[in-house]
């Protein structure tokens, strides 16, 4: 007999520990929303990252940290001290019974406590065991330092961001993007895992290097490498964004513009009585609107001084191009189109006597769906439900 | 062995946030088969991009043979109602189907979630789109740039008073397609135990969100925006408060190594491997909070120390003594010098019918018992037309003949102009 949808979560059979910080907690949170219960195993004092801000208030606290909030909703807390006995002990017994254990210790760390991946087989053949560092689990660089700055370099990403004017340095924004792939690919990985256990029963160990992750971010540029000799280097946003009369900047991308989509500008540019220079038919051709493209966005860019970016880009989306603009995160919150599809969540916190707005779901599944059952843990908060596993 | 063995995808994705996807499956062990067409709307442009030694031609892509590589191709002339048909006959004997058409494509050719459901009741169906499939805004364009935009991560990379910095990369394009690959496998775990399928909106949208959601909090709780002055601040970076924090310019033209401090142990590394210089033991540059607050001074200070430095002899230096330091890496530097993707095996060679032996990018998860192995390359346009139409849907050379007089297949000529 199968359950119905209504009963059960697409992951809600699972028993996740994660031993675990920055590397780690994109993918446990990817499976805590999904339904897994996940167990948050953090060293005394809490996990790095729950000392990190911004804070609420802007008041350290390790219940308060918003970086830490962001992404360990879902999640259970408990507070182990690797270094000693009994709670290694308690640790063992817990991985009998887990499903997946991801991890972020430095390589040979939890060997070295007897906590290998063969050890911990031994016990629980059926564990899949992820591992997350900065450069994987062997190899020459094993032993280097990572970090957000040095992964993205190493990785490749920073090399391509940044200013057509070479007087700037190569950028690394304030995001932790390289800890972001690091967990996808962590959970690409886990969830491969699991399908091959379903198949056989065995359960495996998953190396994830965020080194290569970040290198796999970076698109064309390896192969074309590879293909026609070229090492791309940084330049400005697809030929330079423009600032609106809002003082926010919008991109008018001019790809794959047809003579239609074309005309439909011209027509309500007629309308605005704005852009004469634009109404020369030789625009019609894409080749020569490729090669005139410099005027063409020197005359946008005095439209854009008058006009609004909403106003602008929602223009140019009716027009048929894929014209965008740059948003601050936050501002999205006040995006219609999520806010159509219910995209942000609030989550209560009891303790605050408030709730607050997250942000929601990667995908929407249209059944056993993504789902936010609790804030994140408070530190140590799960002590006594997790000891019932034990 | 690979996970998913015995697992078929039909795939009518496109470019790089649907065919990364596939690409993910195909490297695990799924038959993807793709449905692919020389016109619109069975076109990927994505072949179109980067041919192999500048000569362009459909099956020379760069960017489509590096996230193509374990599939299969057929063709299959989306206009044509008997194609579809055929489309219909291959959902019967798949378990996933994926796409990323614009939106309302694929249901004017009537390959929908529903009508696929009707055929196989337990597919697992994942749609990417730019902005998802219901909302005012569904029927907007993107691309995975647009996308970063849109949602705030192109805005972080930047200096005051400049406008955002340009990537040579859509982060949007690579992060979708991920987290399909993921949500797909997550969804046949889900399958095995209800014998249920589901269907999977996708935005690119939603899933860039995800990646800077501590910004949404600082807002709703704080009342902060990310739109204040001097943030972004380039590479300077106050959560987790680091100093320095940046790529210094090293030896020869445009190289550049990074390095951060995050504490006093790393900055007394960077002291002893700078040879203690006087200017590092003043009192100003004790706590990190000082040479936080020091950072123009402490960057200049550190630039004229790296500029006449070989860059990967500087970074080891800085390793050596306990530094969290690298190179900025080059697309080149990576393929070509990096030890760590060597011993990784990162780049692996493909051989490739019309383009040679290239190296292409693998996949950064690996799994002890599944290792990976480079199988095949990416496919030439219709290469495994016998494979999907005698085989799979056992279609007799009569059938075939008719399908092919009236271009519903190709089974020959497919890069050029029936004759």
């Amino acid at each position: 007999m199968t359950q119905s949808s209504q009963d059960i979560s697409s992951l809600d059979d699972l028993l996740v520990l994660e031993l675990g910080d920055e590397a780690t907690q994109y993918s446990g949170k990817l499976m805590a929303d999904m339904g897994a219960r996940v167990i948050k195993i953090e060293p005394p004092g809490g996990a790095a990252c729950r000392h990190r801000g911004p804070f609420k208030d802007d008041q350290p606290d390790p219940n308060n940290s918003l970086y830490f909030w962001a992404y360990n909703a879902n999640k259970e807390s408990i507070v182990l001290d690797l270094t000693v006995e009994t709670d290694r002990k308690k640790l063992l017994k817990l991985v009998e019974k887990a499903d997946v254990l991801l991890e972020d210790c430095n390589p040979g760390y939890l060997a070295g406590l007897g906590l290998s991946y063969d050890d911990l087989a031994r016990i629980n053949p059926g564990l899949i065991m992820t591992s997350v560092t900065p450069f994987g689990q062997t190899g020459p660089l094993v032993d280097w330092k990572g970090g957000e700055l040095v992964q993205w370099a190493m990785g490749g990403a920073m090399w391509l961001v940044g200013y057509a004017d070479h007087d700037t340095p190569p950028l690394c924004p304030p995001a932790d993007f390289s800890y972001q792939i690091g967990g996808q690919w962590a959970q690409i990985g886990t969830m491969a895992a699991l399908a091959q256990r379903d198949a056989t029963g065995e359960g495996q160990h998953v190396d994830v290097s965020i080194q290569e992750a970040c290198s796999m971010v970076t698109e064309w540029t390896a192969p074309v490498f590879e293909y026609q000799g070229i090492n791309l280097d940084r330049k400005d946003f697809l030929g330079g964004a423009i600032k609106c009369k809002d003082g926010k900047y919008f991109i008018p991308q001019m790809v794959n513009i047809t003579p239609v989509v074309w005309s439909r500008l011209v027509d309500w540019l007629k309308k605005e009585e704005i852009g004469e220079p634009l109404y020369d038919d030789r625009y019609l051709d894409p080749e020569y609107l490729g090669a005139n493209l410099p005027s063409v966005l020197k005359v946008i860019g005095e439209i854009a001084a008058t006009r609004t970016s909403d106003e602008l880009w929602k223009v140019g989306q009716s027009l048929g191009f894929t014209w965008m603009v740059f948003n601050a995160p936050d501002e999205l919150l006040e995006d219609e189109q999520l806010k159509a599809r219910n995209f942000f969540k609030e989550v209560p916190h009891p303790e605050h006597g408030t709730s607050y707005t997250y942000a929601g779901p990667p995908y929407e599944w249209s059944e056993a769906p993504w789902r936010i059952r609790r804030r994140p843990p408070l530190l140590g908060e799960d002590e006594a439900r997790v000891a019932e596993l034990l | 062995m690979g996970p998913l063995e015995g697992v078929r995808v039909l795939d009518f994705s496109r470019h790089l946030a649907g065919a990364g996807a596939t690409h993910i499956l195909a490297n695990y062990g799924a038959e993807v088969i793709r449905a692919e067409w020389p016109e619109n709307p069975g076109l990927d442009f994505s072949r179109l991009m980067y041919g192999a030694d500048g000569i362009p031609g459909l099956n020379r892509s760069a960017l489509f043979n590096n996230i193509n590589m374990d599939k299969m191709s057929f063709t299959l002339n989306m206009k044509h109602p008997k194609a579809l048909d055929l489309a219909r006959r291959l959902m019967a004997i798949s378990d996933i189907f994926i796409e990323n058409m614009t939106p309302g494509v694929i249901q004017r050719m009537g390959l929908d979630y529903e009508a696929m459901k009707a055929i196989k009741p337990d597919v697992i169906y994942l749609s990417v789109s730019g902005w998802g499939q219901t909302g005012p805004r569904r029927n907007f364009r993107s691309y995975g740039m647009s996308s970063s935009a849109h949602v705030g991560m192109a805005y972080l990379a930047g200096l005051p008073d400049r406008p955002p910095a340009g990537w040579q990369f859509a982060f949007c394009d690579h992060s979708t397609a991920w987290l399909a690959s993921a949500t797909i496998m997550n969804a046949l775990h889900y399958r095995r135990r209800t014998k249920r399928g589901v269907f999977i909106d996708m935005p690119q949208t939603q899933t860039g969100v995800t990646f800077v959601a501590p910004f949404f909090l600082d807002k709703s709780v704080n009342g902060r925006s990310a739109r204040r002055p001097d943030f972004p601040n380039g590479n300077r970076r106050e959560h987790p408060m680091a100093a320095p924090h940046t790529a210094f310019r090293c030896a020869g033209e445009e190289n550049w190594c990074a390095i951060a401090v995050y504490n006093d142990g790393e900055w007394a590394g960077l002291k002893a491997a700078m040879g203690d210089p006087e200017w590092a033991a003043e009192p100003r540059f004790a706590t990190q909070r000082d040479r936080w607050d020091q950072q123009d001074e402490l960057e200049e200070r550190i630039g004229a120390w790296t500029k006449d430095q070989e860059r990967y002899s500087l970074a080891n230096l800085l390793q050596q003594h306990g530094v969290p330091a690298g190179v900025v890496q080059t697309p080149r530097d990576r393929i070509e010098w990096d030890i760590q993707l060597e011993h990784r095996g990162t780049y692996q060679v493909y051989h490739h019918p019309e383009v040679g032996p290239r190296r292409h990018e693998t996949v950064a998860a690996r799994l002890s018992k599944s290792p990976y192995k480079p199988m095949r390359a990416a496919p030439l346009m219709g290469q495994h037309n016998d494979y999907v139409f005698r085989e799979l849907l056992g279609l007799s050379q009569a059938e075939i003949d008719e399908l092919e007089e009236e271009d519903s297949i190709r089974m020959h000529n497919v890069s050029g102009v029936r004759s």
